[in-house]
């Protein structure tokens, strides 16, 4: 305020030398907006100042107990740290209460953040040795359910990474089965329904973290070479589902389908088959259920999608699942990834048309990235083949820029008559 | 913030404090009320991501000869992941081990603590108590790991099968942390 008022007594003055008003207009003017006074100048002082002191307190216990943590009795350091949990937690309500939901969110985090610490510092107080990951899920679990109650979407997102390092501890530490974890994040949908405002990222990061874990368990039972294209199909069918309700909800899940089929795909080319070799290098049961699952999804969707008669190009949708088993199957076989990427391409070009028929900015959106990216893929494994060196990059190079430049051109074109969805 | 949300969100701090204090209570009466065991040990290893550096102690009881001790008859089938009880006796100024069991056996022997199989190689298994770390503040850990061979000992507390960790003896001096 007081910089606003200095700039108008200056610029007021010159608009009365130009004559634009007069001297008493100035004045009024100028007294609308008051210069800044003793007492505004005063209360500014203090505050800063008790921010300051505020501050130093902090750092003074923050490194009185950091220094006599050792020396500190068992009991006072359990008392010492619910206190600082119970205080987070109080000014997290006190914050809501007064309606300031950023700062409610910013200490209900740190109460659950301290309620963590606390675990693992008493583990450490009394020389534990943990045989499972539990106590990381009992962390999960709490953050969960602080994050239904606040609504608050950091604290959701820090639930969630909070149960995939139990996933991923639990998994590949202790050598248990992630069935725990699928039963937690099924139990986190209702919270998820219930977050408010610009949740786009956040469901992201769900399904990000969803999707890690279901491939750990498909690893974990050696069935991830159909198991990931038929949690990919999975999601898509879904989504088929959800489109009856919300159509952009319901297009933005199957794409997450169509892109974690794709990601699979692309990252066992850069590994070079080593992901699916590495998963599993023989049909094991886990594969065949998995492959009756998708083939079933397959025809599910296929048939309900004629049964509503969905557009002509959204049809041609499911036929990008087919080349993603393939190159699965290829993969896990150690076989070249070459033909199911070709395949790949060729479908995803399909959902690029079925986009561009129906003018979908979804469709069109992300089967611009995912199509660049298949082609991307393609030239690795041609390139590797058949190109060297500074060829190699010139042609790829040049490849890449046409498609990318066709590419936008299409979708362009297409948003100028598409109906925008 | 309604009313129902305060009164759950006070609840579920209620339950992480209570949550806590329990942790912290189930160990420390261990240490209260359990019996004194001098063990042997040979440290190794320290690290932690989470709670940061230790000392990764190898006990005499960690390995048993399954042919050196008393057995039931579940010892045949023992396994990795299954839980035994071990008696214990004193030998000089440690306890060693004694018997293995499979079930908690209705006769009293010596001093009795709980283990779960790491591993099992014909006659000889690998055995956790749950004392196998000690904590120790950061850049200390070397202190007991450089510790001349069998100059390192830890007292334990025993009390109804599970035991902790109450000091670490270098050369017969607590190891003060």
């Amino acid at each position: 305020m007081s910089e606003k008022n200095s700039w108008l007594r200056q610029e007021s003055q010159s608009w009365v030398t130009d004559g634009l008003i007069s001297a008493e207009q100035r004045d009024q003017i100028v007294e609308r907006y008051p210069a800044e006074t003793e007492s505004g100048t005063g209360s500014l002082v203090p505050k800063l100042l008790m921010g300051f002191a505020a501050g130093l307190v902090g750092i003074g216990l923050l490194l009185f107990v950091a220094s006599n943590w050792a020396q500190m009795s068992n009991v006072v350091k359990v008392v010492l740290l619910n206190v600082v949990m119970l205080a987070a937690y109080a000014g997290s309500w006190q914050a809501y209460r007064r309606g300031r939901e950023s700062s409610g969110a910013a200490f209900a985090l740190l109460g659950s953040l301290t309620f963590g610490a606390a675990i693992f510092l008493i583990g450490q107080m009394y020389h534990l040795v943990a045989f499972n990951a539990n106590a990381l899920l009992t962390w999960a679990a709490v953050t969960l359910f602080v994050a239904y109650l606040t609504r608050s979407r950091l604290v959701f997102v820090a639930a969630l990474s909070e149960l995939l390092a139990y996933d991923l501890v639990n998994t590949w530490e202790y050598h248990n089965s992630g069935w725990i974890f699928l039963v937690v994040m099924l139990l986190a949908v209702p919270f998820l329904r219930g977050l408010q405002g610009r949740r786009q990222w956040v469901l992201t990061a769900y399904m990000v973290i969803l999707t890690v874990g279901v491939i750990d368990l498909l690893a974990r039972y050696e069935a991830a070479i159909i198991g990931v294209p038929a949690y990919a199909l999975l999601l898509y069918f879904i989504g088929l589902l959800v489109r009856r309700r919300s159509e952009a909800e319901g297009i933005w899940l199957q794409l997450v389908g169509v892109r974690v089929s794709t990601l699979f795909v692309l990252a066992d080319l850069v590994s070079q088959g080593e992901l699916t070799d590495t998963i599993s290098t023989r049909v094991v049961p886990g594969d065949l259920v998995a492959t009756g699952v998708f083939a079933g999804l397959y025809v599910l969707t296929w048939g309900l999608q004629l049964k509503w008669k969905r557009p002509h190009g959204e049809l041609l949708d499911g036929l990008y699942f087919v080349p993603v088993v393939l190159t699965a199957w290829y993969g896990g076989g150690g076989l070249p990834l070459l033909e199911g990427l070709l395949l790949a391409v060729a479908a995803l070009f399909w959902i690029l048309q079925g986009g561009a028929m129906n003018g979908e900015r979804y469709r069109l959106n992300n089967g611009s990235v995912l199509f660049g990216l298949a082609v991307f893929g393609l030239y690795v494994a041609v390139a590797s083949e058949l190109l060297q060196g500074a060829a190699g990059f010139l042609v790829g190079g040049i490849v890449l820029f046409a498609v990318a430049f066709l590419l936008e051109r299409n979708r362009r074109r297409a948003m100028k008559g598409g109906d925008g969805s | 913030m309604s009313k129902t949300r305060s009164l759950l969100l006070g609840l579920a701090v209620v339950l992480q404090v209570a949550v806590l204090v329990w942790i912290a209570l189930t160990n420390q009466r261990i240490l209260d009320n359990g019996e004194p065991i001098l063990l042997q040990t040979a440290p190794v290893d320290p690290s932690d991501p989470f709670r940061g550096e230790y000392v990764s102690l190898n006990y005499e009881i960690s390995t048993i000869d399954l042919s050196a001790v008393n057995v039931d008859e579940g010892a045949a089938g023992i396994e990795r992941g299954d839980t035994v009880y071990v008696d214990l006796f004193p030998d000089g100024k440690y306890h060693k081990a004694n018997s293995v069991w499979t079930e908690i056996p209705f006769m009293l022997g010596g001093p009795r603590i709980q283990g779960r199989v790491e591993w099992r190689s014909e006659n000889t298994i690998g055995v956790t108590y749950g004392i196998e770390q000690y904590f120790t503040p950061q850049g200390r850990a070397i202190e007991i790991e450089r510790s001349p061979q069998d100059s390192v000992d830890v007292q334990i507390r025993l009390w109804n099968g599970s035991a902790r960790v109450e000091k670490v003896l270098v050369n017969g001096k607590e190891f003060v942390r």
